[in-house]
């Protein structure tokens, strides 16, 4: 029973915004993708589906794939009884004509425990030219039988960021900024020490005033408490 | 305690007697000469100081019990003047705030033993209360200097390094 | 221990400051508490003020956080050694009166070694790699000589002798613009000639006259004369010599060039290049069979015959014999046959020439001295040698002066090596071990304990497994306890009756010490030739040869040192391998040995096959013993030993080698998850491509493996955590841009080896290497050039998992697909850097700090706090000990940590662990070795030197008397009292 599904879907990978600039190029790629689910050192590939990916820059893909015929789901819960990895192998045509050969795995349980819901992520470089492949699980590792047949895949293409440079601009506006503010509260500060503070010498005073008046055998002591602040 | 000024004026000489006899009850002072206490004994009067002086004691003992809320207002006005930078000073003022009313509690008993032979149970729970708010604004002010360890930064250090599963190796090829 | 300058500022500042502000504070309080409520924001903005003064405080006090000596300090945890590597030429100065030998090396150097002692009176070094490799040195007259170095434009420097200092510096091309129009280089560019044909490119230097000998394919030979002190052109002549070509294997002899051309019917043509006096020189011809006779085998080689006659030897058969011919008017071979590895040289005594054959057999070197055209042999000038340290020498330099005394024949040895060595009368007078200007691989290795806690140990060792076997008995303990003190009661007697007690063949001072500061550092050399050096004074402890290997790859040297099993597991010996490539053969070797006493443990394996990669298994064998995982060129597994296979393949399931192909920018992952106990089977289970086409794979830096990370995570502003993402697995992988769209861009990839999944990727634009990377923990530093400001960059990536951890306990590169968030900055660094490297220790607690080779030859120490990403830009986004970004790094002088002990030629630093938490080891080595170590947050676990023990002890040892007085005087007194 094989079954054929279609899905377009745009996604767009969470560093998609803060580093378009870095991409020179836009571009597509076709991918065809090769399972192997034999316990074996050897795997024996095959077919899965294929993706298009009509613009790397947006990440907007067509996936179509073939469902897992029940020998196969048999399969793949064996290999994840073993403790072994399902592999992938994705053959990428790019736009510039150029075709690589990308190999990636994941333990197969974790295929079970997200119910063939995969996360496929293509890794590009600044030319657009795909570097990895990776295959992701949403989930954690179980061992139970999966409810779907059908591969729920979702694409995501990511690429390089911008390596970070010497923040000079910044950094002068700072000290300009600074100097700035340093300039403006001198001329604003530069009064006399009493036109600054008789709000407090004032109170201090008449309390100094007050104290000795009533106690005049303290005066001293608290006149001299009042000059000392 | 108004009541309690009339009454001695009245009868200075009894209640400084009455006094004497209630603080120091085993001092035996030899009576005066042709002195009769039976006949001395006004029973009015004696009525009256017996009210007076429960009076004195209920009204003691709630002095008592209100006074860790009386602090209250003083406590917070500290707190707000020793500021939350951590330095010597706002640390005493701190850990006295904690201090006193933590030792309180464990001297409560012997606190209310001043008032003799009443239980005065729902003083004694006020008094608690009151040294319970206390700790509170305490440990409040604790909270606010970031004393309490309440974020998992400060259980950061006993974090254990994640052990590792797979072990890799590799690099560029020699041939 | 160590002791900084600034501790008293910071440490003597902070308290200032605490006290300052609560006393401000308190009187604040009492005096104006009835104005308080407007003052409140007064006493704030003080109160703000102080703090920031408190963090200038801080920040200064970062800056001189880095160690910095007093000056009786300096030698005292620190050396160094100067080199100056593999002679290339060499030659005796005999015109001044302080006698000395120049030499130029291989590794771009001219110095010059005291003719006594060997000592370096001065060293001069040139450009790094071909623009600074030495082509021609002259030969001394009056207190100067001259060196042709480099490419294109190729240098002339004119040098002082007796200083070294440059008397006059002239670049060849520069100084002839027409030479593009000569008709004869039809080839030639403005630098005159490709890189490839510069090897073609013959230097002579004469009577202050520098030849530029250009061969020119089936046409003759340019011979370019200039004036060596100023550059003046004197003449240019061509030759025509039609049968040079390609495969014409053409060798100077000055002033004859000789030419070998043909294999079977070798034809050796000879012509005088400076011969003004004929207008065509001819070239003169020679057949093969004129020298050898009849029956002589190609391949033939020609070589010249280095001294002061122009003397070419040829090899055939082989190279089982050969010949010489004294080049002349017309050659004359001599009749004579001298076996094909003697090492020739040519000296004069007198008048006479005196040939010199070089000899090595079975450690006995032998050099036989012959007339030169008569063969007579001379005797009283032939010497035999017996030394470890002289091995397969050829002669560089030689002097034969006539003295009072007689004839003293000085002859400087470069031996197989590296080593030089100045023989004189049969004696050896000194050598230099200038492998050491070439290490390839360190390890730092601890040191065994002494004899009496081994035996300690041991006793505890059998302790611990009686425990395991649950048989444990008190009576054979107390025996054993016994045992072990009657032991030591014997030694200690044996001592005291001055007996000494057997020896071991290690040395006494060679036990690890308590703080486990004195260590053992094994280097292996491009020599193949390792060495033992012990970290305290820099001595070398042994040294071994492994005969017959090579660099694992064609065009470096590269060579693996791995620790198998530590000094650690006594009773048994530490164990080192050394793997690399058989030099016949190319096929890999493995090499043990242990590496306190240098002795072979299981000497050298054969392994049969190519090594294409190799790790350290991370688990022991019951002997802990760390196998070797060796994957070769057609991907199968091996282990070394092979008894550690079942082993190794009981962890194959969590067990993962990579490769990396650089030609052809792939990049694959291998589990050894199908292993079974008696074979190890490694299957593919992921692959990257980085295409060619626009990128080429630089550099793979993996983490430290002993590395240990003791915080989990960051503490933010408003106290909550950052959690670190720590993969051990990770990889940064760097790529240059190819092409010319891509040629100055720098893309750095952070991979996942065990799972095949990019982390994160990474561009630059218009930049280029030299990149130098340091990775460790949750951090990535890295360096590079930046084109566009035309100036050296530092830039940080760091990595967190975000608020939460998503597992505690465990990390597994399989289990998670959440990406780490990445915090990145640049910084401006105001010099260039020649490597970098990042500071260890042995619990991860003591923050790190970058040990960064500055071009100058200074060691920078450079607090990672410094090129902290998280830097805040804004003022207000303050956090815990993060100083606010500046986008230069300041350079302070305190941080050199080789003060003026300058190093050249950095290659590599080494850091290891020591036994004090605070303390790290650093190892630096290139031209010359510097060792050191320093403690990133100072030495918080060791008291300081200076410590005043004695008045502790003086105090406390009185307060006890005094109180236990006072109680007396009391008690008296209260006594007293009662009785009134």
């Amino acid at each position: 029973m094989y079954l054929l599904y279609v899905s377009a879907c745009v996604l767009l990978s969470s560093n998609l915004l803060g580093a378009a600039s870095e991409l020179d190029y836009d571009g597509w790629l076709h991918i065809r993708l090769f399972h192997a689910l034999n316990d074996d050192p050897v795997p024996q590939y095959v077919e899965r589906g294929n993706i298009t990916v009509s613009s790397v820059r947006s990440g907007a893909s067509t996936i179509g794939q073939h469902g897992l015929q029940p020998s196969q789901i048999t399969q793949l819960k064996y290999l994840a009884e073993k403790d072994s990895k399902y592999r992938l192998k994705a053959i990428i045509r790019s736009a510039s004509g150029g075709e690589n050969t990308f190999l990636t795995s994941l333990p197969a349980c974790y295929l079970l425990g997200s119910d063939l819901e995969d996360i496929l992520v293509i890794w590009i470089d600044s030319a657009a030219e795909p570097v990895a492949v990776n295959l992701l699980s949403p989930t954690g590792c179980t061992l139970d039988n999966p409810f779907a047949k059908m591969w729920s895949t979702s694409v995501q293409v990511k690429y390089p960021e911008s390596g970070p440079v010497p923040d000079t601009a910044s950094y002068i506006q700072k000290l300009e900024r600074e100097r700035e503010a340093r300039e403006r509260g001198e001329t604003k500060d530069n009064r006399s020490f009493l036109a600054k503070y008789w709000m407090y010498i004032v109170p201090a005073v008449i309390f100094v005033v007050l104290t000795s008046a009533t106690n005049p055998e303290a005066a001293g002591g608290g006149g001299g408490g009042g000059q000392r602040q | 305690m108004a009541v309690a000024k009339q009454s001695t004026k009245k009868l200075k000489w009894a209640l400084d007697f009455s006094h004497k006899n209630k603080q120091e009850k085993n001092v035996d002072i030899a009576s005066p000469p042709g002195y009769n206490p039976s006949v001395a004994l006004n029973h009015g009067t004696e009525l009256m100081r017996e009210l007076d002086s429960n009076h004195l004691i209920i009204k003691k003992s709630w002095d008592l019990a209100l006074g860790p809320l009386k602090q209250v207002p003083m406590n917070l006005f500290i707190m707000y003047m020793a500021g939350n930078s951590i330095s010597i000073f706002p640390i005493m003022m701190v850990g006295m705030l904690i201090m006193r009313p933590v030792k309180a509690l464990f001297v409560l008993q012997q606190t209310f033993k001043v008032i003799e032979g009443t239980h005065a149970f729902g003083q004694k729970f006020v008094f608690f209360l009151g040294q319970l708010v206390n700790i509170a604004l305490a440990l409040y002010k604790c909270q606010s200097m970031g004393l309490l360890p309440t974020h998992a930064s400060d259980w950061l250090a006993f974090v254990e390094p994640q052990t590792r599963v797979e072990y890799s190796g590799g690099g560029i090829i020699y041939v | 221990m160590l002791t900084s300058c600034s501790h008293e500022i910071t440490n003597g500042c902070a308290p200032t400051v605490l006290q300052l502000r609560s006393r401000v504070t308190f009187t604040l309080f009492t005096v104006m508490a009835p104005f308080l409520p407007s003052f409140r924001g007064n006493i704030k903005r003080f109160l703000t003020d102080v703090q920031l003064l408190q963090y200038l405080i801080v920040l200064f006090g970062l800056f001189n956080l880095s160690l910095c000596l007093y000056e009786d300090q300096v030698g005292k945890f620190d050396w160094r050694q100067n080199y100056v590597g593999r002679i290339k030429f060499a030659s005796f100065d005999t015109v001044s009166t302080a006698k000395k030998i120049i030499v130029a090396t291989e590794e771009n150097v001219v110095a010059a070694l005291n003719l006594k002692s060997g000592q370096i009176l001065w060293r001069r070094v040139f450009e790094r790699g071909y623009a600074g490799r030495i082509h021609a040195l002259s030969g001394i007259s009056d207190g100067d000589f001259v060196t042709v170095s480099g490419g294109v434009p190729a240098l002339v420097r004119a040098w002082d002798l007796a200083t070294g200092h440059i008397l006059h510096e002239w670049p060849i091309a520069d100084q002839n613009p027409d030479r593009l129009d000569s008709p004869f280089i039809s080839f030639s560019t403005e630098g005159l000639y490709s890189i490839e044909r510069i090897e073609d490119v013959k230097w002579h230097i004469k009577d202050g006259t520098l030849h530029h000998i250009l061969p020119i394919y089936n046409s003759g030979i340019e011979v370019t004369s200039y004036d060596s002190k100023t550059g003046e052109k004197l003449n240019n002549r061509f030759i025509s010599a039609p049968f040079i070509s390609e495969d014409t294997d053409c060798i100077l002899a000055a002033p004859y060039l000789a030419c070998l051309r043909g294999d079977s019917l070798a034809v050796l043509f000879m012509i005088n290049l400076f011969d003004t006096t004929a207008d065509v020189p001819s070239p003169v011809l020679t057949t093969i069979n004129t020298i050898f006779g009849a029956g002589a085998e190609g391949p033939y080689k020609l070589e010249t015959v280095l001294g002061d006659e122009p003397v070419v030897s040829i090899s055939t058969d082989n190279g089982q014999r050969k010949r010489i011919i004294i080049a002349g008017e017309t050659p004359v071979p001599i009749e004579r046959d001298i076996i094909g590895n003697t090492s020739l040289y040519v000296t004069s005594l007198d008048k006479e020439k005196i040939l010199l054959e070089t000899t090595y057999k079975n450690g006995m070197t032998e050099v036989a001295a012959f007339e030169l055209h008569t063969s007579t042999p001379r005797p009283q000038l032939s010497v035999a040698l017996t030394h470890s340290s002289v091995q397969a020498p050829t002669i560089v330099a030689s002097i034969c002066p006539r003295q009072s005394k007689g004839v003293t024949c000085r002859h400087l040895l470069s031996c197989e090596d590296h080593v030089i060595a100045l023989l004189q009368h049969s004696k050896l007078v000194w050598a230099r071990e200038e492998a050491l200007a070439k290490i390839i691989a360190v390890e730092i290795i601890e040191l065994p304990m002494s004899e009496g806690e081994q035996a300690i140990e041991t006793e505890f060792d059998q302790k611990e497994s009686i425990d395991v076997d649950g048989s444990w008995d008190v009576f054979s303990m107390f025996l054993r306890r016994i045992c072990s003190q009657v032991n030591q009661a014997r030694a200690l007697l044996q001592t005291a009756l001055g007996r000494e007690p057997p020896q071991s063949n290690q040395r006494a001072d060679l036990v690890r010490d308590r703080f486990g500061l004195h260590k053992m550092i094994v280097v292996v050399t491009a020599a193949g030739k390792l060495f033992g050096i012990e970290t305290r004074k820099g001595e070398i402890i042994w040294q071994l040869t492994v005969p017959n290997i090579r660099g694992l790859t064609k065009d470096s040297d590269k060579m693996l040192l791995y620790v198998q099993r530590g000094s650690r597991h006594f009773p048994h010996s530490p164990q080192c391998a050394l793997v690399a490539a058989d030099k016949d053969t190319n096929e890999g070797i493995v090499y043990t040995f242990n590496p306190i006493t240098g002795q072979p443990l299981e000497g050298l394996t054969r392994l049969g096959y190519k090594i294409k990669q190799s790790m350290l298994l991370h688990a022991p064998t019951e002997e802990f013993l760390r196998s070797i995982v060796i994957l070769d060129a057609r991907d199968r597994v091996h282990v070394y030993p092979e008894c550690a296979t079942a082993v190794a393949a009981s962890v194959g399931k969590s067990t993962y080698l990579f490769t990396a192909d650089q030609t052809a920018g792939v990049l694959s992952g291998f589990s050894l998850a199908y292993s079974t106990p008696q074979n190890l089977i490694a299957h593919k289970v992921w692959e990257v491509v980085m295409s060619t086409k626009n990128q080429r794979i630089t550099q793979i830096v993996s983490k430290n493996p002993i590395e240990r990370v003791h915080s989990q995570g960051r503490v933010l502003g408003d106290r909550s955590v950052l959690y670190k993402y720590i993969n051990p697995n990770l990889v940064a992988v760097v790529t240059q841009g190819v092409g010319s769209t891509h040629k100055n861009t720098l893309n750095l990839y952070l991979l996942d080896v065990i799972s095949g999944a990019m982390v994160f990727s990474l561009v630059h634009k218009r930049a280029r290497g030299p990149v130098h990377v340091v990775h460790s923990e949750n951090w990535l530093v890295y360096s590079y050039y930046n084109e566009k400001s035309r100036r050296t960059e530092i830039a940080t990536l760091e990595l967190y998992e975000g608020k939460t951890q998503s597992n505690t306990t465990v990390f597994s590169s399989l289990a998670t697909t959440k990406l780490p968030i990445v915090e990145r900055q640049a910084f401006i660094f105001p010099l260039s850097i020649e490597s970098i490297r990042e500071t260890i220790t042995e619990k991860g607690i003591t923050s790190k700090h970058i040990m960064v080779a500055l071009a100058n030859g200074g060691i920078l120490e450079l607090p990672w706090m410094l090129v902290d990403p998280r830097r805040p830009t804004n003022p207000e986004m303050r956090e815990e000990g993060v100083i606010p970004y500046m986008p230069e790094i300041p350079i302070h002088m305190d941080a050199i940590v080789n003060y003026n002990q300058s190093v050249a030629k950095v290659s590599g630093i080494h850091t290891s662990p020591s036994g004090l938490e605070s303390t790290c080891l650093v190892f630096v080595y290139g031209l010359d070795l510097f060792y050191t170590r320093v403690a990133p947050s100072k030495t918080f676990d060791v008291l300081k030197e200076d410590f005043d023990y004695y008045l502790i002890i003086i105090v406390l040892a009185a307060l006890v008397i005094s109180s236990y007085v006072t109680k007396k005087l009391a008690s008296q007194k209260a006594q007293k009292q009662a009785w009134k």
